[in-house]
């Protein structure tokens, strides 16, 4: 304050006394308080550069309507560094199966064509079917008239393209803090100068944003320092166990595979013709078992999970015996062999190798924030929503928040508005929450239809699944809302 | 035809004289009603649950047939008389179970096991034509009917056991005592062993589940607080806030 006092002041005393002439000195002290401080100001600051919010600063910097607005990406990482696989054979365990709706989005962003497309694979088909029961449904991208239903894509590879794309192409538009951590806990500009702008401190500098975006993911300190709103659901008591195998590549890999165990599903996602990616549903003893063993014996494991009754699975991974699963699996499907036409049953690709290194578990939990915003803050991605991986929605669902939240800025742009002001906020809440709680509750109740061997509950989800999968009209209609292209409400 | 007419009414007068009571001179139309469907439900298990039921009590009673006029709702008058009954049932069998344990007052448990138990031995003279009630339970113009009373008699069953709670137990509780006590109850319609032994297996079985499972209730709870957290936050990204 006193700065702009002395500058006032100063100002009076220089000049003849006119109306005139005390406003130029008033605006000449503002412009004098701005520079007494050293905090940087931004009209967007996006806190978090994931593949959310990176593709949130691609969305703005190609927005015409915010051509003169201010847009900074901050991020702990170092945003210079691009992931390139080992060889060509290699694959990231962080993989995500995009919806075409999303691949249309990076589209546009021109994201999608800097990825080279051995790195992404469209599957036309998914199977999914129940180990309790013979209940299966088969979806099929031509039913819906797509080229797809959905796309393997690593998110290293991801948020490397989006990241060069920025680099390449945006760099005048936006402001790219890299290496940049940010002192917690978040708190708001309170000197009243501003309109309780929050205030990222990063050591070197300040940054005052009009509206902040929360992209930092899981543990968001936007949603826990500003937003602070519960973060309610429940915990699975599972964990996903991903791997990336080597599969047999004379069948050809463009189908999607879904056993439900009791335990949790079972999905084997294709990458390339010979390789797929593995996320297994389980307790995290079976997990951190299965994630221990040798390569040929988690090899047989994983054949014999697709396959076998749930009980002789419960066998492999429980802790009373210790078996050599590898030699099990061999005399058990020498039995098999004798009682299974194996030209009529469908199975998914024989798996022949694991990566090294690549089995990997993390703890799977449901989360829903009850506010997406407050008072210039707004979360999306992660910061918002955690969901099970059952149906490859995470992502999606957090490039539909970013795509949502660019339209509503470019909106509010485009007539002048305070970016920040809740009225805008509001608008994106209102649109998304409840197209995310839809889907999280829909993932959720899956699970748990899924998540039991009881007779009766097995016997009626077999019953739907079967009448499902006969049911075109309807199994159209959830193909769509599932690939993004139809709301689910 | 004659010997036919007279030994049908030889019948009637014999069921006549079976009745538990008459209607008395001078009734009220509601008593008249009530008296008519309490005969129509001892008749259940001759009819069924019918509108002829309903017209045999009447009969029975010496009034035209055409009293069912008094049971605008048919079967479902009768079936209520029935749930309306059962509490009562079960309120007596509270307060002999109270008699029984004298100082040591019995278990939230022990009291809601002892219920249902009492409830459906309530059943017994009926069982065998409940799956036509069921039918008729199920009908959608029926359902709230058919929900009230289901909610009525497990609340009142964790009523008289002492439950207090106040907060989503209290819908968790409810709906998973719903569940066994209605499973239980079908298992009934079909169990054929001497004295229903293999249906008492049946509810203490089902106890069991819940009790193992005290993360059903909590399953139960958590799915309830997830829509309602849901729709709370809804509501507030449309500005209503609460």
């Amino acid at each position: 304050m006193l700065p702009t006092l002395a500058a006032t002041a100063r100002g009076l005393a220089a000049r003849p006394w006119t109306a005139a002439a005390t406003v130029s000195a008033t605006r000449a002290a503002v412009t004098c308080s701005h520079r007494a401080f050293s905090t940087d100001y931004a009209d967007v600051a996006i806190l978090g550069s994931g593949v959310a919010g990176a593709a949130l600063a691609c969305a703005l910097a190609q927005a015409p309507e915010l051509a003169a607005h201010k847009i900074a990406l901050i991020d702990s990482a170092d945003l210079t560094r691009r992931y390139s696989p080992a060889t060509d054979d290699h694959w990231s365990n962080r993989v995500v199966s995009l919806t075409p709706r999303s691949v249309q989005f990076l589209q546009d962003l021109g994201v999608w064509d800097a990825i080279p497309s051995t790195r992404q694979h469209p599957y036309e088909h998914m199977k999914v079917w129940d180990a309790c029961s013979n209940g299966r449904a088969d979806f099929s991208a031509e039913t819906v008239s797509s080229p797809a239903i959905a796309y393997m894509i690593e998110v290293p590879y991801l948020q490397s393209a989006l990241l060069e794309v920025l680099s390449a192409q945006h760099a005048d538009r936006i402001t790219v803090h890299s290496n940049a951590t940010v002192a917690t806990p978040l708190a708001r500009d309170d000197s009243g100068d501003t309109d309780a702008y929050p205030l990222l401190d990063l050591g070197s500098e300040k940054i005052a944003a009009r509206v902040l975006v929360g992209s930092d993911g899981a543990n968001s300190r936007v949603r826990s320092d500003l937003v602070r709103t519960q973060f309610f659901g429940r915990d699975y008591g599972r964990v996903g166990l991903v791997a990336t195998v080597a599969i047999d590549p004379t069948q050809g890999n463009a189908t999607a595979w879904q056993r439900f165990l009791p335990t949790g599903p079972l999905a084997m996602l294709p990458l390339s013709d010979t390789h797929s990616s593995l996320v297994w549903t389980l307790p995290p003893a079976m997990a951190a078992k299965a994630a221990a063993l040798p390569e040929d014996q988690f090899v047989a494991l994983v054949n014999a999970a697709f396959f076998y009754p749930p009980a002789e699975l419960a066998v492999f991974l429980g802790n009373e015996l210790d078996l050599d699963i590898a030699e099990e699996v061999e005399w058990r499907d020498e039995v098999y062999e004798h009682g299974v036409d194996l030209d009529r049953v469908v199975l998914p690709p024989y798996v022949e190798g694991v990566q090294d290194g690549s089995r990997a578990a993390f703890p799977l939990r449901l989360r829903h924030s009850m506010e997406y915003t407050a008072h210039r803050a707004v979360l999306v991605g992660d910061a918002a929503h955690l969901i099970h991986p059952l149906a490859g929605q995470g992502l999606n669902l957090g490039l539909g928040d970013v795509e949502c939240l660019s339209r509503t800025f470019r909106d509010a742009a485009s007539t002048g508005q305070d970016l920040g002001h809740a009225h805008v906020l509001e608008t994106y809440a209102r649109e998304r929450y409840p197209v995310n709680a839809a889907m999280l509750t829909a993932c959720d109740a899956l699970h748990h239809l899924f998540g039991t061997d009881a007779a009766p509950v097995a016997w009626i989800r077999s019953f739907g699944l079967n009448r499902f999968n006969q049911l075109d009209l309807v199994k159209r209609t959830v193909m769509r809302a599932t690939m993004g292209e139809v709301s689910m409400l | 035809m004659r010997a036919a007419t007279t030994a049908s009414m030889a019948a009637r007068r014999l069921a006549a004289a079976r009745l538990m009571s008459t209607i008395p001179e001078g009734a009220n139309i509601n008593e008249i009603r009530q008296q008519l469907l309490r005969t129509a439900l001892q008749l259940v298990p001759e009819y069924s649950f019918t509108d002829k039921t309903i017209s045999e009590a009447a009969k029975l009673h010496e009034y035209p047939s055409t009293l069912r006029g008094l049971a605008p709702n048919g079967a479902r008058d009768v079936i209520e008389v029935l749930f309306e009954d059962g509490i009562e049932h079960i309120r007596q069998a509270h307060a002999e179970l109270l008699a029984v344990s004298g100082e040591k007052k019995p278990g939230m448990t022990k009291v809601v096991t002892h219920l249902s138990r009492a409830r459906l031995e309530y059943m017994i003279p009926y069982i065998r034509q409940w799956p036509d009630a069921v039918q008729l339970l199920a009908h959608p113009t029926n359902l709230p009917f058919a929900l009230h009373h289901l909610h009525k008699l497990v609340d009142e069953m964790w009523h008289l056991a002492g439950d207090k709670s106040f907060d989503t137990n209290y819908y968790s509780k409810r709906a998973l005592l719903a569940g066994v006590y209605t499973s239980t109850e079908l298992f009934m319609t079909k169990d054929q062993s001497p004295g229903f032994e293999q249906t008492w297996e049946f509810l203490n079985a089902r106890f069991r589940d819940t009790a193992k499972v005290g993360k059903a209730a909590s399953d139960v709870k958590t799915t309830l607080e997830w829509g309602a957290n849901n729709l709370k936050g809804i509501l507030m990204s449309r500005g209503i806030r609460f």
